[in-house]
C-alpha cells in the first residue's frame, strides 16, 4: 500500500495557509504556476487517502 | 552590519556537553578509526540513537538494516556522519524545552518545523538534480537558525520583530535586521563556523543570505530557495511573510508539474519520519 504521510486536517489547514499566502502577492505567471501545482498535490493526496479508505 | 555585534553574539553560543565536545573534535579529524569513533559515540547516547534511527530511515535509503554505530560510522562514512551529528548536537542546544518561556516569543518549534521541511524539500529537489544532498539538507535546515540564536539574548527585539512582520507583511529578515542591524542568515552561517561544521555547510548558507530571487545564482542555492518557499506556503509562521513574487529561477528547479508531485510525496514521507528524531 503507498505510504501516505498527511492527513485530512493537514491537507485542510495546508490549503487555508497556501490561500493565505498567495492573497498577499501579486498574481503573476510564477505564482500562478506555483499556486496550481501545490494545490494539484494536496488535491493528488487527498485523493490517495479516499483510495486507501475505499480499500479497508 | 555591525562585525562587532556579530561576534559578541557568537560569543554567547552555548558550550556542548564534555562528551559531545570530544565527538564532534573527534570528527574535526580527516580520518579517525571505527572503533574509536563507536566509543565517543556511545559516550553520546540520546544523539546515537537518533543517528542510528535516521541511518535506518528512507533518509539514506540504504538497502539493508543498521545495526550497530560501528556499522554506521562505517556504512555513512565520516563526511555524513560528522554533518549528521553536528546538526542533531546544535539542534539540541536551541530545542524547544530550553527556550525561556516568556508570553508571546518567538515559538522555537514552529522554526525547526519549517526549517525540517524545508530541508526535507531540499534534500529531494538536490537528489534529482544529483547533487550533494546531504550539505543542501543542512544549510537549509540551520538558514534560519540565527533567529534562534539571537532570541537567546535578544528576546524582546525579536518579539517585536515577529510583531512588526505579521502587521506589516515585511520579511522577517528585515525586520530583525532594522531592530538588531544583523542579518541572521549571515549569523547562521558564522554561528556554524564557529561550531566547526563542513565550510561547503557555511558557504552555502552564506550564498542565501542576501536577496537572490532577482540574480544569477547556483543551483543549490535555488534549491534551497523552492523549498523554503514551499515550505512557506504550507507551514504558516513568521517565516512566511513578506513574499513579494516567485522567482523564476526557483521554479525552474523542477522541470515538470508530475515531478514536482512525486518529490513533494517524497519530501512529506521524509519529513513525516524525520520530524521526531530532529525535532522531538
Amino acid at each position: 500500500m503507498t505510504e501516505i504521510a498527511l492527513t485530512r486536517d493537514e491537507i485542510k489547514q495546508r490549503k487555508i495557509n497556501l490561500e493565505y499566502f498567495f492573497s498577499h502577492l501579486l498574481e503573476d505567471e510564477q505564482a500562478i504556476i506555483l499556486k496550481d501545482n501545490l494545490i494539484e498535490y494536496l488535491d493528488h493526496i487527498d485523493a490517495q487517502i479516499n483510495e486507501s479508505e475505499e480499500c479497508q | 552590519m555591525s562585525l562587532d555585534i556579530e561576534q559578541s553574539v557568537l560569543k554567547t553560543l552555548p558550550k556542548m556537553q564534555k562528551q559531545v565536545t570530544s565527538l564532534l573534535d573527534a570528527l574535526k579529524q580527516d580520518f579517525v578509526v571505527p572503533k574509536s569513533l563507536e566509543a565517543k559515540l556511545i559516550a553520546c547516547p540520546v544523539i546515537s540513537g537518533r543517528v542510528l534511527q535516521i541511518a535506518n530511515s528512507s533518509f539514506y535509503g540504504l538497502s539493508r538494516e543498521i545495526s550497530s554505530l560501528r556499522e554506521a560510522t562505517i556504512i555513512l562514512g565520516q563526511h555524513t556522519l560528522r554533518s549528521l551529528v553536528y546538526s542533531l548536537a546544535a539542534m539540541d542546544e536551541f530545542k524547544e524545552s530550553k527556550q525561556v518561556e516568556t508570553e508571546g516569543a518567538l515559538n522555537y518549534k514552529m522554526i525547526w518545523q519549517h526549517s525540517l521541511y524545508s530541508a526535507c524539500l531540499a534534500r529531494v529537489f538536490a537528489d534529482y538534480k544529483k547533487l550533494n544532498a546531504s550539505d543542501i539538507f543542512t544549510a537549509a535546515l540551520f538558514e534560519h537558525f540565527g533567529i534562534l540564536i539571537l532570541e537567546t539574548i535578544e528576546s524582546e527585539k525579536i518579539k517585536q520583530a515577529m510583531n512588526l512582520t505579521l502587521e506589516t507583511k515585511q520579511p522577517f529578515k528585515s525586520t530583525i535586521q532594522k531592530l538588531t542591524e544583523l542579518n541572521y542568515i549571515s549569523l547562521s552561517a558564522k554561528a556554524l563556523n564557529y561550531w566547526h561544521f563542513p565550510v561547503s555547510v557555511c558557504e552555502l548558507i552564506q550564498s542565501v543570505k542576501d536577496d537572490i530571487s532577482s540574480s544569477e545564482c547556483s543551483d543549490e542555492t535555488k534549491i534551497i530557495l523552492l523549498a523554503n518557499t514551499i515550505a512557506s506556503v504550507f507551514l504558516s509562521s513568521p517565516l512566511s511573510h513578506g513574499y513579494s513574487f516567485i522567482s523564476k529561477q526557483a521554479l525552474d528547479v523542477v522541470e515538470s508539474k508530475k515531478d514536482l508531485i512525486r518529490l513533494l510525496e517524497q519530501a512529506d514521507i521524509l519529513y513525516s519520519q524525520m520530524a521526531s528524531n530532529f525535532i522531538g
